[in-house]
């Protein structure tokens, strides 16, 4: 089902691509996914950015990604300038469950979301000024649990792959002193959850058992999966960025960017159910009044049959992609060196709910959803810096940073479709060159969180409180590698 | 990365700035640790398993609370740990007799009503497994004749071995086998005999199997199995021959008039034979062949002579041997409550004879209205002797738990 960063369906291409998507993604041959920042936000655009614990709108990094990072920067390159690469995310994560102390690593796989930047700066009317598109994985997100893991009703694997395209403009304004830039942004996502079924929740529909009645109160464990949902979809939607870089003194400079929010409709996404056999039997006496011995299983079949409550049917929901601010300072003044200090607004407020629509007979059975996240704003602090170890042409470039993101997720939207917590990063690079014209940046991240209180179980309504539904403690530690190659012509 | 001498200073107050913005931001996680359960690795998770007496049940009924009065609870209690019970609403799953003389019940209810489980007790891990009704066979088989609403109910299609090994134990208490013995005893052994020896141990091995290979390192207690002569739903013969006034009471019990005589057997005159309460029932029964006569012989229903109370002890004392083994093989602590109960008899806690004139207390404190499951206090008394078994095998310092 899952081929080469394309969703297959029966065969066909799942209605939200756009060939152009396709093609951008099969030509790269790599997956957009992973969260490494704050949320489902991704920060890794390119390798000297993460070397620099993504510290780059102060003081851009001097290749074509300053389109994403600060796009009224870009007049700044000269020439035709071309950077991409990818960077590899492995995800170290787990649950503590409270009642057996029991820990359950998460085993979601190493994701690889990619960049591409294309930017030319030259003159107009006098000005510096460029044109340039950029391709790159501003959300992402894959949480993937065992299938032991007591929070697999919850999700048992999250998928969400986003990249945005963005053509950008970018003129000097003031001449030497301030360059504004920006442009449209289309982007396009795809969604995938697969959700364990719990029996304990569903209800027993038999002569003589009260209405309301769920096998859970005819001592069916919740936890106990009887099947296994698989929602997907794709969207496209439109927004804008701008950016401006301020050049206050010869050695102190001021960027900004902002990237507008964008909500994603995914309103033809198929729902798939597949029957999970839980081996239950009817015990002598039942309440049910069937024969000892009869099949649980047996009588949850019919649910899972073309026009039942399970039958394959369409889905829909709806995620906002939030905006993203940010700001920062840069000082060039020591010889070869660049120091950036940056702080970074994330919008997640608008992230508030996550609404699972079924538009088949799933929604008369009265299992339409909507997931309660609440996220707040989040921000983030981020200092980075490189030095030029030698001349420009042949010198090597050392990076290194750190940053801290706080989490969006209110204590009480801790789950494992994502257990957010804050983030510590810390980071070191290295660039050199390969011939005159082509360089290649290295980078290593490393994210360290101190773990975070969460829950398995799901909130279904506002008054529940953390307190209520955590039930174990989740840990998270992510290994970021980028690799970029740069051209300058 | 070495950065010239002067880049230093701004860099690094820089960095402390960020590392004061995280610490700061970090301050409120704090509160949001991790839950520590449990006292120690002992008992971080603790399951029961066993039969009515584990799961709570008394005065032929069950609820909430008199779940939450099992020694199972209390013990819980005692070492700190979680403990989840399949709680039943009120008025219960049966509800429990509330009047002796009438057998009115909980609420108004009957033997087969059934209030479902509280939907705030439905959780993935029980601590409490123990099913009313289970005899030997019924922790590893889901299909046992012994099967009643409430294996349902509460294992929800599992095993009880299946289920204890939900919540991942590290110590468990297993009390099981009573009922092997007890419903022969009671009727006299007219409804079928005790489990043979040889099936028991088969059995009892089989479920020690599942639990040990299952859970490497797994701790607990077992309980031997009460030799059920002793308890006050059998009561002496001798007392309805000797001694006129309670046999009256008996007499008001089975027709509802003292001065209806209800015969006893000539058979019965020293032959030291105990009578099951379930005889009343079978008196007043209309069904044809129901007893109409207290009788001794062997063969009679409703009563144990002495060669069929021989049969209950020994078998019972063969019970406990192998459980007795099964714990030293398992490295698991044993308990025989028999002494305890011999004690309470002793000190006339548990009424030899039942009080047909009470409503609420015929067989003393011990004893709840069924005549065999223990009283709030009983189990109070049972969980203490748990305790100092524990602390006897494994060197803890449980507290024990007052009572009055």
């Amino acid at each position: 089902m899952y081929t080469g960063g394309v969703f297959m369906i029966d065969g066909r291409l799942s209605s939200g691509w756009t060939w152009p998507a396709v093609v951008g993604a099969l030509a790269l041959g790599l997956v957009p996914a992973m969260s490494a920042g704050q949320g489902f936000g991704l920060n890794d655009v390119g390798s000297c950015a993460v070397g620099r614990a993504y510290a780059a709108t102060g003081a851009p990094c001097q290749d074509a990604s300053v389109i994403y990072w600060n796009p009224g920067a870009a007049p700044s390159l000269r020439g035709f300038s071309f950077y991409g690469g990818a960077a590899p995310i492995g995800v170290a994560g787990g649950f503590t469950a409270d009642t057996t102390g029991h820990r359950y690593a998460s085993n979601a796989p190493v994701a690889v979301p990619p960049h591409v930047f294309v930017n030319y700066a030259g003159q107009l009317g006098g000005r510096a000024a460029s044109a340039g598109i950029g391709l790159y994985v501003p959300y992402g997100l894959t949480s993937q649990w065992p299938a032991s893991f007591p929070g697999r009703f919850e999700a048992q694997k999250a998928s969400l792959q986003t990249f945005y395209i963005q053509p950008n403009v970018a003129i000097e304004v003031v001449r030497h002193v301030l360059t504004l830039g920006g442009g449209p942004v289309i982007g396009h996502s795809t969604v995938e959850l697969d959700q364990a079924l719990d029996l304990a929740a569903a209800p027993v529909a038999a002569p003589g058992v009260p209405p309301g009645t769920t096998f859970g109160l005819l001592g069916v464990a919740p936890g106990t999966q009887f099947g296994l949902a698989t929602i997907t979809g794709g969207a496209t939607a439109v927004g804008w960025t701008v950016g401006a870089m301020l050049h206050a003194t010869s050695d102190v400079q001021i960027g900004a960017r902002f990237l507008s929010a964008m909500t994603f409709h995914y309103d033809a996404g198929t729902a798939t159910f597949k029957e999970t056999p839980t081996g239950l039997v009817l015990a002598t006496g039942n309440p049910v009044g069937l024969p000892p011995g009869t099949p649980v299983d047996a009588l949850l079949a019919p649910q899972f049959a073309a026009g039942g409550p399970l039958g394959r049917q369409g889905a829909r929901t709806r995620i906002v992609h939030p905006l993203q601010a940010e700001g920062g300072i840069g000082y060039t003044g020591l010889p070869g060196t660049t120091v950036d200090l940056d702080v970074a607004y994330t919008g997640w407020q608008s992230f508030e709910t996550l609404p699972l629509v079924f538009t088949g007979p799933a929604a008369l059975a009265g299992l339409n959803r909507t997931l309660l996240e609440n996220y707040g704003d989040s921000w983030s602090v981020r200092l980075g810096a490189e030095h030029l170890f030698g001349d420009s042409a042949r010198g090597i470039t050392g990076r290194a940073g750190f940053s801290y993101a706080t989490t969006p997720a209110p204590p009480v939207t801790v789950t494992p479709l994502l257990p957010d917590m804050n983030r510590f990063n810390g980071a070191v690079g290295v660039g050199f060159p390969l011939t005159r014209a082509v360089g290649l940046d290295a980078a290593y991240l490393h994210v360290f969180t101190r773990g975070r209180r969460g829950r398995i179980t799901e909130r279904t309504s506002p008054a529940q409180t953390a307190a209520e539904l955590n039930s174990g403690f989740y840990d998270l530690a992510a290994n970021v590698f980028s690799a970029s190659l740069r051209l300058h012509l | 990365m070495r950065l010239p001498r002067i880049a230093r200073r701004p860099l690094a107050a820089s960095t402390l700035l960020v590392i004061a913005f995280a610490s700061a931001c970090e301050q409120k996680e704090l509160v949001n640790g991790p839950r520590l359960t449990g006292k120690d690795t002992l008992f971080a998770s603790y399951v029961a398993l066993g039969n009515s007496i584990t799961a709570g049940f008394q005065s032929g009924g069950i609820l909430d609370t008199t779940q939450a009065e099992s020694y199972a609870a209390l013990f819980a209690h005692q070492v700190g740990t979680r403990y989840a019970f399949p709680g039943f609403r009120p008025p219960g799953c049966p509800p429990p007799i509330v009047n002796f003389q009438t057998g009115a019940r909980l609420g108004g209810g009957t033997p087969s009503t059934c209030a479902l489980r509280d939907p705030s007790s439905v959780t993935m891990a029980l601590n409490n497994v123990a099913v009313p009704g289970a005899a030997v066979i019924d922790p590893t088989s889901p299909l046992s004749p012994n099967g009643n609403p409430l294996t349902t109910l509460i294992l929800g299609g599992k095993t009880q071995v299946q289920r204890a090994l939900d919540a991942q134990p590290t110590f468990v208490s297993i009390w099981i086998g009573n009922n092997d013995v007890l419903g022969p005893a009671l009727s006299g052994f007219a409804f079928g005999t005790p489990t043979p020896v040889d099936s028991f141990g088969l059995r009892y091995d089989a479920m020690m199997a599942q639990l040990t290979s299952a859970r490497k390192g797994l701790t607990g207690i077992l309980f031997g199995v009460v030799n059920v002569t002793q308890v006050p739903a059998l009561f002496p013969v001798d007392s309805l021959i000797a001694d006129p006034t309670f046999k009256a009471e008996f007499n008001a019990a089975v027709t509802g008039n003292p001065a209806t005589d209800v015969p006893v057997s000539g058979d019965c005159n020293g032959a030291h034979a105990l009578v099951s309460l379930e005889i009343i029932a079978a008196l007043q029964s209309t069904t044809p062949g129901h007893p109409t006569s207290v009788d001794c012989a062997t063969q009679a229903p409703f009563t144990l002579d002495t060669v069929k109370q021989a049969i209950v002890s020994q078998t019972v004392a063969a019970y406990n041997q192998h459980i007795s083994t099964a714990a030293t093989s398992a490295g698991f602590a044993f308990i025989d409550v028999n002494p305890l109960l011999a004690q309470l008899r002793a000190r006339g806690l548990i009424a030899a004879r039942p009080d047909f004139t009470s409503a609420t207390a015929p067989f003393g404190p011990v004893f709840t209205l069924d005549g065999f499951h223990p009283s709030a206090l009983a189990q109070q008394l049972i969980v203490n002797a748990m305790i100092a078994a524990v602390n006897t095998k494994y060197g803890t310092a449980i507290d024990t738990v007052a009572h009055p």
